[in-house]
């Protein structure tokens, strides 16, 4: 089929073919091909554009680190995912990749004007723009926009489960590389529980790219992965996971892994219950950090073309997918690695064209194996430009002398692939999110963990390890002293037979940026953001010194790739233009997550109706079943008004009021908060915590309270009735009845521990249902018998007795103002409690009544609403309750601050009623009170505020509450509501806050 | 009194039927007698040991005998749930004790109800919603205590090696029942749906 694919060799199953497609052209691939192997097998090593310019962008490596070959996968625009490296995602049978930023196609963009523009898109060409004059951002913002981003995200709401899920473990191994499979081995041959996660589609990492010479145990490197992946996947206490990035080390050894369970497998292979991501939240009490390394390019002019790719990436794809990326290949490197990895492509059947090596001198082992190769060697050199549109053509070298600058014959190789190899970096973004320590290895040019924060250990080429030896070894040591700090005993694994010829770890020659010896040099370093070595240089120029800043002006490494590969190469430019060592310059910050996690894997199972818990009350479904519309108090939904066929919720409002108050309304009242409070103490707890005396209080009896906080602010209100002299039953605000609770368990818990009371929240106990208006007394004694008449019965009082059995407290309290009844029924027969008042009832118009109407309802009482009268700036003298404050028993809380002269000012804001000169008109709540007719000129000197506005049908007008200054003393007065935009302020007349009060007595 | 009918006692779940899956079942353990008590634990322990003949558990466990299971919620609460209807007894008996010794109970059992997820596969579920550890050589049986699923606190208690007891407030109870039945969906349980649809206000 393909040309690139090699005859044989790879671990992908020849005998599986799976077609798919790239921009809409169909391709064959094998089972076990990643989508970039896949392409390059097929030829196509162009895959996507650049961020800036939209320059041709090809793969540049083999794993997650790949800055530049990102496409979209799918076309459901429901399941669309943009972004995705193509060196990651596994090909299925229908998988479509399209690239992005290209239009109208990958080949034909018009894009790439913008580089024809380049030296007009400098760095901090965004910064610029905005900072500088209007005219620039307003023009500039509309291309800005439509230029920003790369792929498209899902326009359909997303069908598919994901899944957050809890770990905890003795050890957490991250990577299943040599140093992560011993590591696992070696603390699960101990009995320790042991989480193995690797990013990739099988256990391995490095060992799966090892050419055949690599023996271990007289085995392949392969038969070494299968064999301990058998060993520890049959030890009962091992977790392993494939596919699961570790992208967040959090405090305390928390680690988030993200699993994709399903994105490599075609949509019916899917299975249907599996989630599609999965996000695992391990608290492990130790952790392995095999995370290995990655190899870094190097910076040179026109090193950005398509077939200029890693080195050891081109070795994974020649071992791994038995694919080869090129077949005249040219290397450029500044380490042994490189050469080695050269000679694996050579005996893969490459012809390879030459290796140019930046050091001044190179082991003379390595040179002779070249030649016998006869592979031309182009010592102390280096590429200062290559050529090629969709794919590298040619490369320009030239000898570097003793200041690194290029010197003497250009000299052209034609190739069809530039291995590139700067060193290696050890993947420490864990370690440092971790908070470890970090410092520049001179050996390595690069940084290494040096101290860890947290309980963990780096092993491996991640900790600077690089043969395969000492990475083997040091996974097999973390393994067992993690195990070891879980408490468990550990033993040495059996010894392996290693390679005779190893992978070499020479000292790297650090080697930033190579010169073009021309005018014009672009040379690369974040091929996914376009940012070059000149920008960098052009950052310090302009005085951003600090890495931090740099980064942020020049967007360097701040693309979906987050700079993997860019890391040291940026931080080596920018200490070269300063002058200064790469430590003294030190590293940008890394940062959760190590890689874009899906918002939907984040979010897991708590989505859609699940998002948050909605409350209903026992009467809850009769609500829904008589067409209420209800509305949300915290999380309680509440029945806010019924409104019959036809009928609006004005309208409906209106009814249920005049119903209430010549009828019988009935409210569920269920959703208040109830406080069980006992002990011989409660009385005096209750004196403390309410600012009214609670001593005289009967059994039998009930009284409102009103409680403050420290600062003397009201906080919430209710009314509390002694069951027993030892015992008594507090109610709370719906919203309030959490945080009183928690008020009173603190103040239970470390100010009064003394005090013999204990409070249990008993809101759910008792399923309440308020009935008020002139008939309930005959309604209770239909149901009730004799003795609780009002008479017999009075305001404020509790009886204790039984409805066909049940018990039942039924209280004598009021939110209207008119003759009312609370039942208190065990909640388990709420609902039946509530069909019998309403057929009870039926003779007497009974009418349900929803919250926006008992709002109305105790508006025209002047009774406050907490939260809505007051809103923690309101003091009970705010409020002219000044009868509900005793000042003769003991200290109660707040006391203290309620007595302050601020608190005491006769100017503050005070609760007053407000009646309209015209009563056809409703002042908005919120609006603002000034004394005059007219608005006068900004700053506006403003008196007060409307808390409650309302029409009432009771009054047959307009009623408002208000907080006034100095209210008080105002009665009679005229006021003024402005309505911004909508006309003169409204003249309204200051009142006292019980309209029916004033009714009745008029 | 004839308009009043016989007494209907709707449990919270009663809309809700039992779930079974590969290896997980869910179920509601209706109208359970509860009581929690609050004091001092050595007078708790002495009015345990006294009406239920069950010492206060150690923080962390679960006494259980055949009335019903005594469960430690806090260092000076216990949680008391009769096993059925007939605890009842049990619970009057407890709160009926004199207030003034720093021990006092207080019934509720309507103010929660139980959901019972049991199985092979119910550690698997419910660690998606807890994030304690839930491994059963960390959470044993008769190991019991207070954590939150999703949004909601719950009492988890293990009666069982494969049987909780998760102990929910009432209004609570339906979005947990769905959120556990979520859990269980890859081990077949069915797609419960948390009652929703109302008209909100405008």
């Amino acid at each position: 089929m393909s040309t690139y694919r090699l005859d044989k060799g790879g671990l992908i199953d020849r005998t599986q073919p799976v077609r798919f497609s790239f921009d809409g052209r169909s391709q064959l691939g094998f089972k076990g091909d990643t989508l970039a192997s896949a392409l390059i097998a097929n030829g196509q090593h162009m895959v996507a554009r650049s961020f800036k310019y939209h320059r041709p962008r090809g793969i540049l490596s083999a794993g997650p680190e790949e800055p530049a070959a990102i496409v979209q996968i799918g076309d459901d625009p429901a399941r669309t995912d943009p972004n995705i490296r193509v060196t990651e995602q596994e090909i299925y049978a229908g998988l479509s990749a399209r690239s992005q930023n290209a239009w109208p196609s990958l080949e034909f963009d018009i894009g790439r004007v913008n580089d024809l523009a380049w030296r007009f898109l400098p760095a901090g060409f965004y910064y610029k723009t905005f900072m500088g004059p209007p005219f620039g951002w307003m023009n500039f913002e509309p291309f800005i926009r439509a230029a920003a981003g790369l792929g498209k995200a899902p326009s359909a709401p997303d069908p598919d489960r994901y899944e957050v899920t809890n770990r905890h473990c003795d050890v957490l191994i991250i990577g299943a590389g040599p140093a992560g499979l011993r590591a696992a081995d070696a603390a699960s041959a101990a009995g320790a529980r042991v989480i193995l996660c690797d990013e990739g589609a099988m256990l391995g990492g490095q060992l799966l790219s090892e050419s055949a010479l690599t023996t271990l145990n007289d085995g392949t490197a392969l038969d070494f992965v299968t064999e301990t992946a058998a060993t520890i996947g049959a030890r009962d206490t091992v977790t392993v996971l494939t596919r699961t990035t570790a992208f967040g080390y959090y405090g305390e050894n928390f680690i988030g892994l993200w699993e994709r369970v399903s994105d490599h497998l075609a949509p019916s292979e899917r299975a249907a219950r599996a989630p599609r991501e999965r996000v695992w939240r391990v608290r492990a009490r130790e952790v392995v950090l095999a995370t290995g390394a990655i190899e870094r390019p190097i910076v040179f002019h026109e090193n950005d073309r398509p077939g200029i790719m890693l080195a050891s990436a081109a070795q994974t794809y020649a071992i791994r997918y038995g694919v080869l990326p090129g077949r005249t290949i040219l290397t450029f490197a500044n380490n042994d690695a490189a050469w080695m990895n050269a000679f694996v492509l050579q005996d893969s059947g490459a012809r390879i064209a030459g290796i140019a090596d930046a050091r001044p001198s190179v082991d003379d082992a390595l040179l002779s194996q070249a030649a016998a190769r006869a592979i031309p060697v182009m010592q102390r050199s280096a590429i200062v430009g290559t050529s090629g549109q969709a794919r590298v053509k040619q490369a320009l070298v030239r000898s570097l002398d003793s200041a690194l600058q290029p010197t003497g014959a250009v000299r052209p190789v034609d190739c069809d692939l530039i291995l590139v190899s700067g060193g290696y970096n050890p993947n420490v973004a864990l370690f440092s999110q971790s908070r470890g320590r970090l410092a520049y290895d001179a050996g390595l040019a690069a940084f290494r963990p040096a101290e860890s924060f947290q309980r963990e250990r780096s092993a491996g080429s991640c900790n600077g390890a690089f043969s395969l030896a000492d990475c083997l070894a040091e996974g097999e040591a973390a393994g067992r002293a993690a195990a070891e700090a879980c408490g468990f005993s550990t033993k040495a694994l059996a010894p392996l037979a290693l390679p005779i010829r190893e992978r070499t770890a020479s000292k790297t020659y650090p080697l930033w940026e190579v010169p073009s010896g021309g005018k014009i040099s672009r040379a690369w370093v974040d091929l996914q953001n376009d940012v070059t070595a000149k920008d960098l240089k052009l950052a310090v120029q302009e005085g951003y010194t600090s890495v931090e800043h740099a980064k942020r002006y020049t967007t360097t490494g701040m693309g979906t790739d987050q700079g993997k590969v860019v890391g040291i190469n940026a931080f080596g430019i920018l200490a070269q233009t300063m002058g200064k060592s790469i430590p003294e310059v030190g590293v940008t910050t890394y940062r959760q997550p190590y890689k874009p996690v899906t918002f939907g894997a984040l979010a897991g199972q708590h989505v859609g109706p699940l998002f948050h818990p909605r409350r209903g009350t026992p009467m809850h479904e009769w609500h829904r079943e008589k067409g209420a519309h209800f509305e949300t108090v915290g999380e309680w939904l509440r029945a806010w008004v019924y409104p019959k066929p036809g009928e609006s919720w004005q309208r409906a409002v209106q009814r249920e009021a005049k119903a209430a108050r010549t009828g019988i309304g009935i409210l569920d009242a269920s959703t208040l908060g109830k406080i069980d409070i006992r002990g011989s103490d409660a009385r005096e707890f209750l004196n403390r915590v309410y600012t009214n005396s609670w001593t005289g209080l009967a059994p039998g009896r009930s009284r409102y309270g009103l409680m403050l906080n420290e600062d003397g602010m009201v906080i919430d209100d209710g009314v509390t009735t002694c069951l027993a002299d030892d015992h008594f039953h507090m109610t709370t605000t719906t919203g309030g009845a959490a945080a009183v609770l928690s008020h009173l368990e603190d103040y239970l818990q470390t100010e009064w521990t003394a005090l013999d009371v204990t409070c249990v929240s008993v809101t759910e106990e008792w399923a309440v249902a308020s009935i008020c208006g002139p008939h309930s007394p005959k309604l209770i004694a239909d149901l009730f018998g004799e003795g609780f008449d009002p008479e017999t019965m009075p305001f404020m009082s509790m009886k204790e007795t039984t409805l066909a059995g049940i018990p039942v407290r039924l209280f004598r309290i009021s939110f209207t103002g008119e003759i009312s009844y609370e039942i208190n029924i065990p909640a388990d027969y709420g609902r039946w409690l509530w069909e019998v008042l309403m057929e009870a009832g039926a003779p007497y118009a009974i009418a349900p009544y929803g919250t926006e109407t008992m709002h109305l309802l105790r508006a025209e009482k002047g009774f406050i609403i907490v939260g809505q009268e007051t809103d923690r700036t309101v003091t009970p003298y705010d409020l002219r309750m000044d009868w509900i404050v005793s000042r003769k028993k003991g200290d109660f809380i707040g006391k203290r601050s309620l007595f302050r002269s601020d608190t005491m000012r006769e100017d503050r804001r005070q609760l007053v009623g407000l009646l309209t000169e015209d009563g056809s008109v409703v002042a908005e709540e919120g609006a603002q009170i000034i004394a005059t007719e007219a608005e006068p000129a900004p700053p506006v000197p403003m008196i007060g505020h409307i808390t409650s506005s309302y029409y009432s049908p009771n009054l047959n007008r307009s009623i408002a509450l208000a907080l006034v200054k100095g209210g008080g003393k105002r009665m009679g007065e005229t006021v003024y509501i402005t309505r911004r935009g909508a006309g003169a302020p409204i003249k309204a007349i200051v009142a006292e806050v019980d309209f029916m009060a004033k009714k009745e007595a008029e | 009194m004839s308009i009043v009918k016989t007494p209907v006692a709707r449990s919270v779940l009663s809309h809700r039927t039992a779930l079974a899956g590969q290896g997980i079942a869910l179920r509601e353990k209706p109208h359970l007698p509860k009581c929690i008590l609050r004091g001092t634990m050595k007078k708790l322990d002495k009015l345990t040991k006294t009406v239920c003949e069950l010492a206060a558990p150690k923080a962390g466990k679960t006494n259980a005998n055949r009335a019903g299971a005594l469960h430690w919620i806090g260092p000076d609460s216990l949680l008391f749930v009769g096993d059925d209807v007939a605890a009842m007894t049990k619970v009057e008996a407890l709160t009926a004790h004199a207030a003034h010794d720093f021990a006092h109970a207080r019934a509720v059992s309507n103010n929660y109800t139980v959901i019972e997820c049991s199985g092979p596969k119910a550690r698997d579920a419910l660690q998606k919603l807890a994030s304690l550890d839930l491994h059963p050589s960390v959470f044993r049986t008769a190991d019991v205590a207070g954590t939150v699923f999703g949004h909601a606190n719950v009492v988890l208690a293990a009666r069982g090696e494969a049987v909780f007891d998760i102990i929910i407030r009432r209004s609570h109870a339906d979005y947990m029942w769905c959120l556990i039945a979520n859990a269980g969906y890859e081990f077949g349980l069915p797609k419960e749906l948390p009652v929703s649809g109302e008209i909100l206000r405008a």
